[in-house]
C-alpha cells in the first residue's frame, strides 16, 4: 500500500525543505539588514536563488503522485472545501512570490517585506499541506500531531538547507560577528522546532491508545515493527541539529570560518532523520475503513 | 433536498454476492476493484460462534468527506436527489477521496489512472428502474429509496459494529442488524 505514496512523501519533506529554508534565509537577511547589509545580501543571495529549484523538483514530485498528472490544473478547483486544492494554490503563489522576491532581493537595499509575504504564504501552504492529512480518515493523521509534526519539519530541515546554501557560498571566508550572531540565532529556533514535537510524542500515543480500533492499530505499529526506525528518526536529528548549532557557536567564538565537512555531514544527518520520520508518518498510518 | 438511500437487511442476507456481481457488471469494474462488496464477520467460539455480512457500497452521505476534499469537484452532490456523483472526465487520480471515505467506497482504478464509485447507478434511477444490486438481490435484503421514508420503516441504524461511526459523513443507509452485529 505504502509503494504508491513515494512521490508525496518526496513533495511533503522537499517543499518543507524550500520554504524552511526560505523562512530562515529571510529571518537572517532581517536580522543583519541593519548591522550589517554587505553580509545579509552576500550570504542569503545564492540561498535565495536555489530555493525556486528546490521548489520546482518538489512540485515535480507531486505530479508523479497524480494517476492524469495532465489533469493536473484542476486541482484548484475546489478552493471553497478541499485544502487539497489550497495547498497548491499556495503552493503555485510561493514559487511566484519566490521568484519576485529573489529578483528584489539582489538589490542590497531592499526591504524585507516581501521576502516576509512569501514567507508567510509559505506557511500557508505548510499549513494547507497538514490540514489535508488532518481531515482523512486515518487516526493517525487526523489530529494536532500533523500540523506540530509538519511545521518543526519545516523549521528544522530550513536550518539544515539555509546552513548548507550559506556554508557553501562563504566557503573559507572568515565571517562577521553579526553574521554568526545571527546563524547562532536560527539555530536556536531550529532547536525549539525539534525538540517541540519531540516532546509532544507522548501525548501522541496517550491519544492513539485511547483512540479507536485504527488509532491503536497506529500505536502498536509504532511501538512495535516502527519503533526501531522511529528512535533512529530521532538520535539522528538531534545529533544532526545538536552538531551544527555547536560547529556554529565554537566557530562564532574563533574563527568564524565555516567548515564546509561538519556543517553537511550535520546536516546530511538532520535530512536522513526527517525523511525516516516522514516515512514512519506515512508507513503507521491505519485507515478506519472497513476492509 | 430529498435524499436517496440504501436499507439493508443483514437477518435475510445470505452472502450469495449477487448483488456485488450485479454492481461489477453494470459498471464494468476490472478484478479485485469492488463498489460494492459484501463483508463478513465471525467472531465467539465453539458453542456459541457467531457470523453476519455486511453488503456495502457507497452511503451517498449527507456531509460526505469524500466531496470535500476532492480538488477537483470531480465528486459533487447531486441537489435533487442527493446521489454523490462522480464525474470521470475531471478526476486527476490524486486518491484523496480513497484518504477520505470512512467507508471505504471510492476505488483508485490503475489503469485509468482515476478513481470510480458507485453512482446509485444514477442512469438507471432516471429512467425509473432499480439499481442494479438492489434488482439483483433474490432475498429482497437491498432495497432503496427516500432515505427518510426508509428510516421510518425500518427504523435509523446506520452504527453497528465494524463499521466506523456514523457522526462522521451521516450515511444515507439503515441497517437491520444481527444481534451480534447491534452496537
Ligand atoms: S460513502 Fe464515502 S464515497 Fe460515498 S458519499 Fe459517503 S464519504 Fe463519499
Ligand atoms: S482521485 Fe479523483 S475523485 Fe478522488 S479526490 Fe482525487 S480528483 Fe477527486
Amino acid at each position: 500500500m505504502f509503494a504508491e505514496e513515494w512521490p508525496l512523501m518526496m513533495f511533503t519533506l522537499i517543499s518543507q525543505l524550500a520554504i524552511g529554508s526560505f523562512i530562515m534565509l529571510v529571518l537572517i537577511r532581517s536580522m543583519l539588514a541593519k548591522k550589517d547589509a554587505s553580509s545579509a545580501q552576500r550570504l542569503t543571495s545564492f540561498g535565495f536563488l536555489a530555493v525556486g529549484p528546490i521548489m520546482a523538483l518538489a512540485l515535480l514530485f507531486s505530479l508523479f503522485h497524480l494517476g492524469t498528472p495532465m489533469g493536473a490544473y484542476r486541482s484548484i478547483l475546489n478552493l471553497s472545501s478541499s485544502w487539497l486544492s489550497r495547498e497548491i494554490l499556495t503552493a503555485g503563489l510561493f514559487f511566484v512570490l519566490w521568484f519576485a522576491t529573489y529578483k528584489v532581493y539582489q538589490k542590497e537595499n531592499a526591504g524585507n517585506a516581501l521576502g516576509w509575504i512569501t514567507a508567510l504564504v509559505g506557511l500557508l501552504t505548510i499549513f494547507s499541506m497538514a490540514s489535508i492529512y488532518s481531515n482523512s480518515i486515518r487516526p493517525a493523521w487526523s489530529n494536532a500531531h500533523t500540523f506540530i509534526a509538519f511545521f518543526g519539519a519545516t523549521l528544522v530541515l530550513g536550518y539544515a538547507g539555509a546552513a548548507a546554501l550559506i556554508g557553501h557560498i562563504a566557503k573559507g571566508q572568515t565571517l562577521s560577528a553579526e553574521a554568526m550572531a545571527a546563524l547562532k540565532k536560527v539555530g536556536y529556533a531550529a532547536a525549539v522546532a525539534l525538540i517541540i514535537p519531540l516532546i509532544y510524542l507522548p501525548v501522541y500515543f496517550g491519544n492513539l491508545n485511547s483512540g479507536d480500533a485504527a488509532a491503536q492499530a497506529s500505536s502498536m505499529l509504532l511501538s512495535g515493527s516502527y519503533l526501531i526506525p522511529l528512535v533512529l528518526r530521532w538520535v539522528l536529528s538531534l545529533i544532526g541539529v545538536m552538531m551544527l548549532i555547536n560547529v556554529i557557536f565554537k566557530q562564532s567564538k574563533g574563527a568564524k570560518i565555516l567548515p564546509a565537512n561538519s556543517i553537511l555531514l550535520a546536516v546530511a544527518l538532520i535530512l536522513v532523520g526527517e525523511f525516516i520520520g516522514r516515512y514512519v508518518f506515512y508507513a503507521s498510518a491505519v485507515s478506519i475503513m472497513i476492509g | 433536498m430529498a435524499q436517496l438511500g440504501f436499507y439493508y437487511d443483514m437477518t435475510i442476507c445470505t452472502s450469495c454476492k449477487v448483488c456485488q456481481i450485479a454492481c461489477n457488471d453494470k459498471n464494468d469494474l476490472e478484478v479485485g476493484t469492488l463498489f460494492r462488496k459484501v463483508h463478513n464477520f465471525e467472531g465467539g467460539k465453539f458453542p456459541k460462534p457467531w457470523a453476519y455480512n455486511l453488503s456495502m457500497a457507497c452511503n451517498h452521505c449527507a456531509e460526505p468527506k469524500c466531496t470535500k476534499n476532492c480538488p477537483t469537484g470531480a465528486l459533487y452532490k447531486r441537489e435533487k436527489d442527493g446521489i454523490v456523483m462522480f464525474d470521470e472526465e475531471k478526476c486527476i487520480g490524486c486518491k484523496l477521496c480513497t484518504w477520505s471515505c470512512p467507508y471505504g467506497a471510492p476505488k483508485y482504478i490503475e489503469s485509468k489512472g482515476k478513481s470510480g464509485k458507485c453512482n446509485f447507478c444514477v442512469d438507471l434511477i432516471d429512467a425509473g428502474e432499480q439499481p442494479a444490486c438492489v434488482d439483483a438481490c433474490q432475498m429482497r435484503a437491498l432495497e432503496f429509496g427516500d432515505i427518510e421514508e426508509l428510516r421510518k420503516k425500518y427504523g435509523n441504524t446506520a452504527d453497528i459494529k465494524g463499521l466506523p461511526e456514523s457522526g462522521i459523513t451521516h450515511p444515507s443507509i439503515t441497517i437491520n442488524p444481527n444481534k451480534e452485529a447491534m452496537k
